[in-house]
């Protein structure tokens, strides 16, 4: 429904898989040291890992956490749309750089989002300034985050 | 209002792994201008106060077809830590928050459209003592996911080890 699929998962074999599991354990392990422990060359490591990058099945990554960016204050938000294009509210979300992830859904909000902000005053500047210039949206309804007790994302949705 | 510490050169090491994560820290520190010594106790110190993490990340649409699942729980206020403990158990949950509001537990993960697998997860967090209610959404197109910042609760043991240094005898 969104993107062409260029390749599919199927396209991964055994090895590949092997080589991602290891780097979701230790995004910085060395060609070499994954090398050594499944048997191959360290360019042949290199050349699996750019193929299933370039075909955008995997990215290695540096996570930082919410505090490194300064934001102590997390919001999970659902909103509503009325007379616009769920899409096109979801796209202006989807652009301010405090909408950490934006998701057309379906249920009970046609968008849930996760806003990131450092403060309280951070959060009237982003509903004043923000979210005050998108139309479409009927209802926001923010949740505050208290505690994450569980955060295991490594199958994500690439998105630009 | 962070009460972290992270100087200039913190900063500097997590905007080129962004870039690249794989870069070596020789190549770290070459253009940085520090040691390859001070970019692996830096690395090291970030780690573990569990401000970055190294990892790798697959890509959802790629995996046929799955979708994020939310699902907001309303649990009993006096037991939401015991039963957001309890959903945190279930493996297929990726993620799993307390919140305010009359939902005060979200819980998410990916499923497949193709099993039972969300109704089995849905069933079960229905039958948790202390839960009320639920509601369930499907994720029908993600806009937008930044993939550089999550929540870390752990600490990467292994993750500052770029080990090609000691790999060469």
């Amino acid at each position: 429904m969104s993107t062409t699929r260029t390749s599919r998962y199927e396209d991964v074999d055994d090895l590949d898989r092997q080589i991602i599991a290891i780097l979701k354990e230790n995004g910085r392990a060395s060609n070499q040291k994954i090398a050594k422990t499944l048997g191959l060359s360290p360019a042949a490591v290199g050349a699996r890992v750019r193929r299933l990058e370039k075909a955008r099945m995997l990215r290695v990554v540096v996570v930082a956490d919410f505090e490194v960016i300064g934001c102590d204050l997390l919001l999970a938000v659902g909103i509503r749309v009325e007379r616009r294009d769920p899409r096109s509210v979801a796209r202006d979300l989807a652009a301010l750089p405090q909408v950490f992830s934006c998701s057309l859904m379906a249920g009970t909000y046609n968008i849930e989002a996760l806003v990131a902000l450092p403060d309280v005053d951070a959060l009237k500047d982003f509903m004043e300034n923000s979210l005050a210039h998108i139309s479409g949206i009927s209802e926001f309804s923010a949740e505050v985050v208290v505690d994450l007790l569980k955060y295991e994302f490594d199958v994500v949705p690439f998105t630009r | 209002m962070s009460k972290t510490q992270l100087d200039q050169l913190d900063r500097e090491i997590i905007d080129r792994l962004a870039i690249d994560a794989r870069i070596s820290n020789r190549a770290l520190a070459d253009m940085l201008g520090v040691t390859e010594g001070t970019i692996r106790a830096r690395l090291k110190r970030l780690s573990a106060a569990r401000l970055i993490r190294f990892t790798a990340l697959t890509n959802l649409s790629r995996l046929g077809t799955m979708r994020i699942v939310f699902i907001r729980v309303h649990a009993d206020l006096r037991r939401v830590r015991t039963v957001a403990e309890q959903i945190a158990k279930i493996e297929d949950v990726k993620c799993v928050i307390i919140t305010t509001g009359r939902h005060n537990i979200l819980a998410m993960g990916p499923f497949s459209d193709f099993d039972h697998g969300v109704e089995t997860v849905i069933a079960r967090i229905g039958k948790i003592d202390g839960v009320i209610g639920l509601e369930t959404s499907i994720t029908i197109q993600a806009i937008k996911y930044n993939v550089r910042t999550a929540k870390i609760l752990s600490p990467q043991s292994n993750g500052s080890e770029e080990e090609e240094g000691e790999e060469e005898s």
